[in-house]
């Protein structure tokens, strides 16, 4: 860089008192010397009497009462806090909330508590006002067992594979028994009966019947 | 506690007390340069530079009464104050959803301020102003009009509270070259400015 655009590069420096040695003193010597330079100093000194003149000529109490009455009523929204001087942040940009982080940020709660609160209770009374002035239709609640126990067979039998549906009902009519469980394997079932010894009798005596024994009492069959 | 000879420092401690003389007295003290600092910050962003101008002096002074003890005294404070002002008025920019104006290309061949020369014809009528004024009319003229803001806004620190290039550096969040750079370009586009505004002065007088 040319040296002397290197010094005028300082003269606001210099004019604001901010240069000193060699340097300050080249400067006052252009200043002396050299007509362009005092046309430099001119032009930013008259730089300094327009910014002046424009200072003066404002109120300096000018929106002071405006900040009194900010400072009075402390509810009133601050302003972000600003960095701190030497680490020059740059300005956070006023952020735009969401429409669903305004949306939930209506307080629709508080003010309107009461009426919702009011028609919560109207509701309920409404329903129950319905449910009382009910037709008696007679029926009855009752309890319903949570499980329900298998009847216990007390006899097995075999059909014969030929046999229809009829001669088996038939037969286990006769024996005053019915089917609890099956088919299983072989067409056996598991039966029950009120008299197991007669039934037993009854069965064996059937055509149809292959097969017919007895089951020893014990715990209930298990369902199929 | 009178407050007319104490520095900043001592205002701001006062103000940690609660004591709002001290607030009034750093106001009156401070508020114009940080008016007309953000003032020239505004031109030419289509904003109303007067009064958001006052907006952000009355915030800025307002979040000195909030945390007066931030200014740690690390830099001087017209340097921090002047930042505080910077970057509020960026915010209001924003907030306004305006851009700031952008710096343009430096104009190193010297492009006459187009603009400035047409608002001059604005300018208070120099038969019925004192010459100074005339002179300063147009200085203030022109500044306003400078195509690159960043050299207005330069210029305006450097006449406001003769602040080093470092200080408005550090304002500016530039490098220090970049800085003497705007404050030569910015004389050189005002010099122009200016000769125009006088030939065609003396073409009216002539």
């Amino acid at each position: 860089m040319d040296e002397q655009q290197r010094l005028l590069e300082r003269l606001p420096d210099y004019l604001n008192g901010h240069v000193a040695g060699e340097d300050a003193r080249r400067i006052g010597a252009l200043l002396q010397s050299d007509a362009a330079w005092q046309a430099q100093a001119e032009l930013l000194a008259d730089v300094r009497d327009a910014v002046g003149a424009q200072m003066a000529a404002m109120d300096s109490d000018a929106g002071l009462d405006e900040l009194r009455r900010r400072i009075a009523t402390p509810l009133a929204a601050p302003s972000p806090p600003a960095p701190l001087a030497g680490t020059p942040a740059g300005p956070r940009p006023a952020r735009r909330r969401a429409w669903w982080q305004r949306f939930v940020g209506i307080r629709l709660i508080p003010g309107f508590a009461p009426a919702i609160m009011a028609t919560l209770a109207a509701v309920c009374v409404v329903q129950g006002w319905m449910l009382g002035g009910a037709p008696d239709s007679g029926l009855a609640w009752r309890n319903a067992p949570l499980s329900v126990a298998a009847p216990a067979a007390n006899l097995r039998v075999r059909f014969a594979a030929e046999a229809s549906l009829a001669q088996v009902e038939a037969t286990l009519f006769q024996a005053h028994a019915r089917i609890v469980s099956g088919p299983q394997g072989s067409q056996r079932y598991l039966l029950q009966a009120e008299d197991a010894a007669a039934a037993l009798a009854q069965l064996r005596a059937s055509a149809v019947v292959v097969e017919a024994s007895a089951i020893p009492a014990g715990p209930a069959a298990p369902l199929p | 506690m009178s407050t007319q000879t104490l520095a900043p420092s001592e205002l701001l401690a006062a103000m940690a007390g609660g004591d709002q003389r001290a607030l009034d007295a750093l106001y009156r003290d401070w508020s114009r340069k940080v008016r007309v600092f953000a003032h020239a910050k505004l031109l030419r962003c289509g904003l109303d530079a007067d009064a958001i101008a006052g907006e952000v002096t009355v915030d800025v002074f307002h979040d000195l009464w909030l945390a007066p003890l931030r200014y740690d005294g690390r830099v001087e404070f017209s340097t921090w104050l002047l930042t505080l002002t910077r970057n509020k008025t960026v915010d209001q920019i924003r907030r306004h959803g305006k851009r700031q104006a952008a710096e343009e290309a430096l104009d190193a061949d010297g492009v006459l301020e187009q603009e400035a020369a047409a608002d001059l014809e604005t300018a208070p009528d120099p038969q019925a102003l004192q010459e100074s004024a005339q002179r300063r009319a147009a200085v203030l003229s022109c500044l306003r009009r400078l195509r690159n803001p960043l050299q207005r806004e330069s210029l305006t620190l450097w006449a406001l509270e003769d602040l080093s290039v470092l200080d408005i550096a550090r304002i500016q969040d530039a490098p220090e070259g970049t800085v003497k750079t705007r404050l030569f370009h910015g004389r050189l586009n005002l010099r122009q400015c200016m000769e125009r505004w006088l030939v065609r002065e003396g073409g009216r007088h002539g």
